[in-house]
């Protein structure tokens, strides 16, 4: 066998969901070698091919967009830094001082890495302060025409050390000096460093750019270049060589009054967190754009561990952390766009692109029509599913674990990815997911959706969206009718968007949730709305998505959970929203407390079965196992070869499951990979696994909101890609049928006090 | 002293019992075998790329410097456990360096 597979075309949607009216664009970029394309419209009615399953499902609508159009390539280019507006840059540069404290992570790798520059790439002129090819900290000069002069202290920078960095420039003599000040010396490896050098180029300099932690390179495909990985606080640009005396004042928190005259920029960071804006103490007002998200909220060099807040302690957040793989907008051209038909249903939908090979997708979501506050919703269906966008913007380009040598042995199968995951191991261009880390080692904190995203397909391994698609396909098996809104949707309208529906139905692992997202469902159940949570691992981490900037999340992975990365100490909070990041179980809302059950164990090389407990025999239960008589439930199944696996829930008083909820059926069978939590494991020890732990188990759960409406928890991944077995008639289907049936029903469950 | 070598005689009973069952739960030894043998470098895992969902998977490696980022090793199965089986026995020849068939035979 010679050739393997190969996706050669791909494109994003500027809007994940989608209102009728709205007008969304499609922007496609071919990576082989194809002329032309073809685009169509489908609704996706399942997600998957698989065997055992209901196949993939798609249905072709009409669109006025379907058509044929000429191929070509769409570069992206990575890395974050800050820009400045034609009106704020400076006039000219003549004799200048520019210093900041720096925390570099990748000092001598990579090339050359721009800290802050004014540099017109038209004439090759200006200055570029730097971390020069071998990590030290340099200043380069050019005149127009001339060749540029480097001055480098040559003694690199220790990595995650903070350093206060400094280089000044006088005209008249050609003095230069750039020193580095270690803020944690060492002996012999980590201490001060300076070099001073004469050179001699024409200034000053006009038409340079202004920028930080990358500097202009002129060309319309690469603007930018020098990408810098690290912090950088407190920036200072001032007219004149300061000294030693003068930078040190200069470096304080606040611009000094004795030498705003001579400062043309005194930047503080840690104002305007959680926004692109970055803010000029000076008197120019040289307000700058962060530009592809860089990690804001960062510990600044005098974060003092005494406070974990930045909204407490701002002066000591005063950093931005850089990377040279950030990526928030890929700013493709568009090829097409589309006005949403008045009429269209809400759905799960597709833009299929074909250039003769294995076709490209961009998935959306059509939601019902958008309404003002108190409009009437107008008649909808009463089942809405709730498509994890967040889950699915977390995930979006989750990159081949196999990487990493132990992922086989933590499965405990081999690995098996698709041809999108190639492409994908291909493409760094791309922009990463919320499971990676950044080039230097970092956590990644931001997910957007504005770029093309590899793992948003029929039949991808690395998202839910296949087994959430069988949650689709059960409900038009069963002819009922529903609606589709997203996460992004919930978080911006709460409850409001919820009040048409009777029934909310999650799909396999709703991971992701914002706290917006959590009271519009707390809303929701309080007016005696029905929740069926069919998942495992759901509501887990506390996300935030941004105010303005559409289709982003932000994760810190803060002190507890099972997960890929931690965050930073100190670097706990949420830059979009001040809010404390992390788990939900750590910010006093276990999962436990919303749906009954809460994350306990994941493991996949087997998914198990359930078995009927005593509580299924509850009078309460009798409509959820009406026609099922079976002790067993689920040993079948797409997901693993049962409807228990994956990520698996339990119910624990402990953590807050309602005291009446009815333990309907646990799984029992896992094997020692289905490994306990991370946050239930206060010591390592060696009961960790699902032969020995008793915790390591899936609960399925029922319990009335005591407000009419009532709860149904599958606690395990693997439940939907169970559902679909044998045409969907099997007792998991069954169940799942029976609830959706009363759940639609408009009779009110059970109220607290009759 | 950790462990970092498979018996080829006392650990035969373990390989058998993977043979017959390649996923589920496995005994402690087969389970530390299986650890020593799936923490090879990225490079030279097996990883299975997908053909066809569930029916047909390619035996792939990860490419190293200067290769493919997916390096074809030119067998197909159209049965996930057969995968784990060939693969088992592949690792079980490089690592020993006998033939797992032929020694389960014997």
């Amino acid at each position: 066998m010679n050739e393997l597979p190969k996706l050669n075309i791909i494109g994003y949607a500027d809007h994940q969901s989608v209102a009728p009216g709205d007008v969304v664009k499609f922007m496609v970029s071919e990576e082989g070698k194809a002329p032309s394309y073809r685009a169509r419209l489908l609704r996706m009615h399942s997600m998957d091919s698989h065997a055992g399953g209901c196949g993939l499902i798609e249905e072709a609508v009409a669109a006025d967009f379907a058509g044929e159009y000429p191929a070509r390539h769409q570069s992206i280019v990575t890395g974050s830094y800050i820009r400045f507006p034609a009106d704020r840059q400076p006039e000219a540069i003549g004799s200048f001082t520019v210093q900041a404290y720096i925390w570099p992570t990748l000092p001598g790798e990579g090339g050359r890495q721009t800290l802050m520059a004014c540099w017109n790439a038209a004439e090759d002129a200006g200055f570029r302060f730097e971390l020069d090819e071998k990590g030290a900290l340099s200043l380069t000069l050019a005149g127009a025409g001339g060749k540029p002069v480097t001055v480098s202290t040559g003694r690199p920078l220790l990595t995650r050390e903070w350093y206060l960095a400094s280089a000044t420039f006088d005209l008249e003599t050609g003095q230069v000096r750039v020193s580095q000040q270690p803020l944690r010396p060492y002996p012999f490896i980590n201490e001060p460093a300076s070099a001073d050098g004469s050179v001699s180029v024409p200034g000053p300099w006009t038409g340079g750019t202004l920028s930080m932690a990358a500097h202009a390179a002129g060309g319309p495909a690469e603007p930018y270049a020098g990408f810098y990985n690290g912090k950088i606080d407190r920036p200072r640009l001032a007219r004149r060589a300061l000294d030693d005396g003068e930078i040190a004042v200069l470096a304080g928190d606040r611009l000094p009054a004795e030498l705003s005259a001579d400062v043309l920029g005194c930047w503080d960071f840690s104002l305007d967190q959680g926004t692109t804006t970055v803010r000029d103490l000076s008197l120019s007002l040289r307000h700058g754009e962060a530009v592809n998200l860089p990690a804001r909220a960062m510990t600044g060099f005098n974060w003092t561990g005494g406070n974990n807040d930045f909204k407490v302690v701002p002066h000591e957040y005063g950093a931005i952390h850089f990377h040279d793989d950030d990526l928030y907008d890929a700013e493709w051209e568009a090829d097409f766009e589309w006005t949403v038909p008045e009429d269209m249903p809400s759905g799960c939908y597709a833009v299929q692109l074909d250039d003769g090979g294995m076709p490209g997708y961009i998935m959306f979501f059509v939601r019902p029509p958008r309404r003002l506050p108190g409009q009437p919703a107008g008649k909808r269906p009463k089942i809405v599913f709730i498509a994890p966008t967040a889950h699915y913007l977390a995930y979006a380009n989750y990159r081949l674990t196999e990487r990493d040598p132990m992922s086989e042995a933590y499965r405990g199968r081999l690995w098996q990815f698709g041809p999108e995951d190639v492409l994908l191991e291909q493409r760094t261009d791309l922009g990463n997911s919320l499971y990676e880390r950044h080039t230097d080692g970092s956590g990644v904190c931001y997910s957007s959706y504005l770029r093309p995203v590899l793992n948003m397909r029929p039949n991808t391994r690395l998202s839910s969206l296949a087994g959430d698609g069988y949650v689709l396909a059960f409900l038009r098996h069963h002819g009922f009718d529903y609606d589709v809104i997203t996460d992004e949707d919930l978080d911006r309208e709460g409850r409001d968007l919820l009040d048409p529906y009777n029934v909310i139905l999650t799909g396999g692992h709703p991971e992701y949730t914002s706290a917006r997202m959590w009271d519009g469902l707390v809303g929701f159940l309080q007016r005696g709305g029905r929740l069926m949570y069919l998942g495992g691992n759901g509501f887990y981490w506390r996300v935030a998505f941004h105010d303005t900037l559409p289709g982003v999340l932000e994760v810190r992975r803060g002190e507890d959970g099972t997960r890929p990365w931690v965050a930073e100490p100190g670097e706990y909070y949420m830059s979009f929203t001040g809010e404390y990041g992390g788990l939900w179980r750590r910010n006093g809302r276990a999962p436990n407390t919303l749906v009954g059950v809460g994350f306990t164990a994941q493991g996949f090389d087997i998914a198990t079965h359930y078995r009927r407990n005593a509580d299924a025999n509850d009078p309460r239960a009798k409509f959820i196992f009406d026609g099922v008589d079976d002790e067993i439930i689920g040993d079948f199944g797409v997901g693993f070869g049962g409807a228990a696996g994956q990520e698996i829930d339990r119910y624990d008083r402990n953590l807050g499951s309602p005291p009446h909820a009815l333990v309907l059926a646990t799984s029992e069978g896992h094997t020692d990979n289905m490994l306990l939590a991370n946050e239930d494991l206060d010591a390592t020890h060696l009961r960790v696994g699902g032969v020995e732990n008793e915790l390591v188990r899936a609960d399925m759960v029922f319990f009335e909101t005591g407000h009419g409406g009532a709860v149904f928890s599958s606690g395990s991944i693997s439940w939907v890609a169970a559902m679909p077995w044998q045409n969907f008639d099997n007792n998991v289907a069954q169940i799942t049928l029976n609830v959706l049936k009363r759940f639609v029903d408009d009779a009110p469950f059970p109220k607290i006090g009759g | 002293m950790t462990i970092k070598s498979i018996d080829p005689v006392a650990d035969l009973p373990y390989a058998k019992e993977f043979m017959e069952m390649p996923v589920g739960r496995h005994s402690p030894n087969l389970q530390r075998i299986l650890r020593f043998m799936r923490s090879e470098a990225a490079t030279e895992k097996p990883c299975l790329l997908i053909l066809e969902p569930g029916r047909k998977w390619a035996l792939v490696r990860l490419g190293g410097p200067g290769e493919e980022h997916v390096v074809s090793m030119n067998r197909i199965y159209t049965d996930e456990f057969e995968a784990e089986r060939d693969v088992f026995a592949r690792r079980w020849l490089k690592l020993t360096g006998q033939d797992l068939h032929e020694a389960l035979s014997k």
